[in-house]
């Protein structure tokens, strides 16, 4: 009697609920899902939603990029490592971006809110979601 | 004539150990890690939900923003980036928990909780996008939604306690 009262009284909740989970496991699954990629990938570093170096190919040597941007006061080591991309060090606070580790694959992305600074994984002439600035 | 609003000493005391409690559980927050950017528990939430169901939303609507405005201040980090994440945040979960409790009247408070704790990453999640002016931020935004409905379900449980207890019931019959 009293899981059916229950029920009864948090039925709206519980479909809030599964509702909002699917939701989240359904943009997991779109963002995870393995992608047929033709083509090199590489990784686009943004300020302000506009290129400030040249793509870096992932499957090149290990090599380290330097992002200096005096006017904004934005300093960045990006690394290839492995045919993956990192952030090596940054002169932001919280170091969040620092610490998300290395990315890879296609939709994957390294964000530095403070910096303004977002790092993505397309092939050239990809105009997916995730190289289409705002 | 206008009936003058008129404030019992009780709610004023109220309403000001609420604010206390919400910038302290804000500032406590602020220095837990975050294990995925942007993500925070939420419990300064508690309180703007426990007060959205015992008085008018103006007054909820007021701790939140006071909340908000003075943690930054303890911090150090008014008008600065975690600033705007907070008041992003906050805006859009109470505009949502707003809409859920007064239009979604089949809702309870978890309901209600369960949709402010994923509004409120939302809103981060768009001030990000604003900020760093890319829409591939929202790659985060499944990750912290999940964490958002745990610790949405969680405070939800805690305000549903607090909500039936005698301190509480007595002051809402005031």
């Amino acid at each position: 009697m009293k899981v059916k009262d229950f029920f009864q009284k948090h039925l709206g909740d519980l479909i809030t609920g599964v509702v909002l989970v699917s939701l989240s496991c359904g943009l997991m699954a779109y963002y995870l899902w393995p992608r047929e990629v033709t083509g090199d990938l590489y990784a686009f570093v943004r300020h302000d939603g506009e290129l400030v170096i040249d793509p870096i190919v992932l499957s090149g040597v290990d090599q380290e990029y330097t992002v200096s941007l005096p006017d904004d006061g934005v300093s960045m080591v990006i690394a290839r490592e492995n045919h993956k991309v990192r952030v090596k060090s940054s002169n932001c606070y919280g170091q969040e971006c620092v610490r998300m580790g290395a990315i890879q694959t296609s939709m994957q992305e390294i964000l530095c809110v403070p910096n303004h600074v977002s790092i993505t994984i397309a092939t050239l002439g990809n105009d997916d979601i995730s190289v289409v600035p705002i | 004539m206008r009936k003058a609003r008129t404030f019992s000493v009780h709610r004023i005391a109220f309403l000001a150990v609420m604010l206390a409690l919400a910038i302290l559980l804000g500032y406590v927050e602020s220095f837990i890690p975050n294990w995925v950017p942007g993500v925070k528990p939420g419990l300064a939430n508690l309180v703007v939900l426990i007060l959205l169901y015992m008085f008018p939303f103006y007054d909820a609507l007021l701790i939140s923003l006071l909340r908000v405005f003075l943690v930054a201040l303890l911090r150090g980090t008014i008008f600065q980036l975690p600033f705007y994440l907070s008041l992003g945040g906050a805006i859009l979960s109470f505009a949502v928990m707003l809409f859920a409790k007064y239009v979604l009247r089949f809702l309870t408070v978890y309901g209600v909780s369960l949709l402010g704790a994923y509004a409120h990453g939302l809103g981060q999640l768009l001030v990000t996008a604003w900020i760093t002016e890319t829409w591939s931020v929202f790659y985060y935004f499944p990750f912290i939604s999940l964490i958002s409905l745990a610790t949405g379900l969680a405070t939800a449980f805690l305000a549903d306690r607090l909500l039936q207890s005698t301190p509480i019931q007595r002051l809402r019959e005031e």
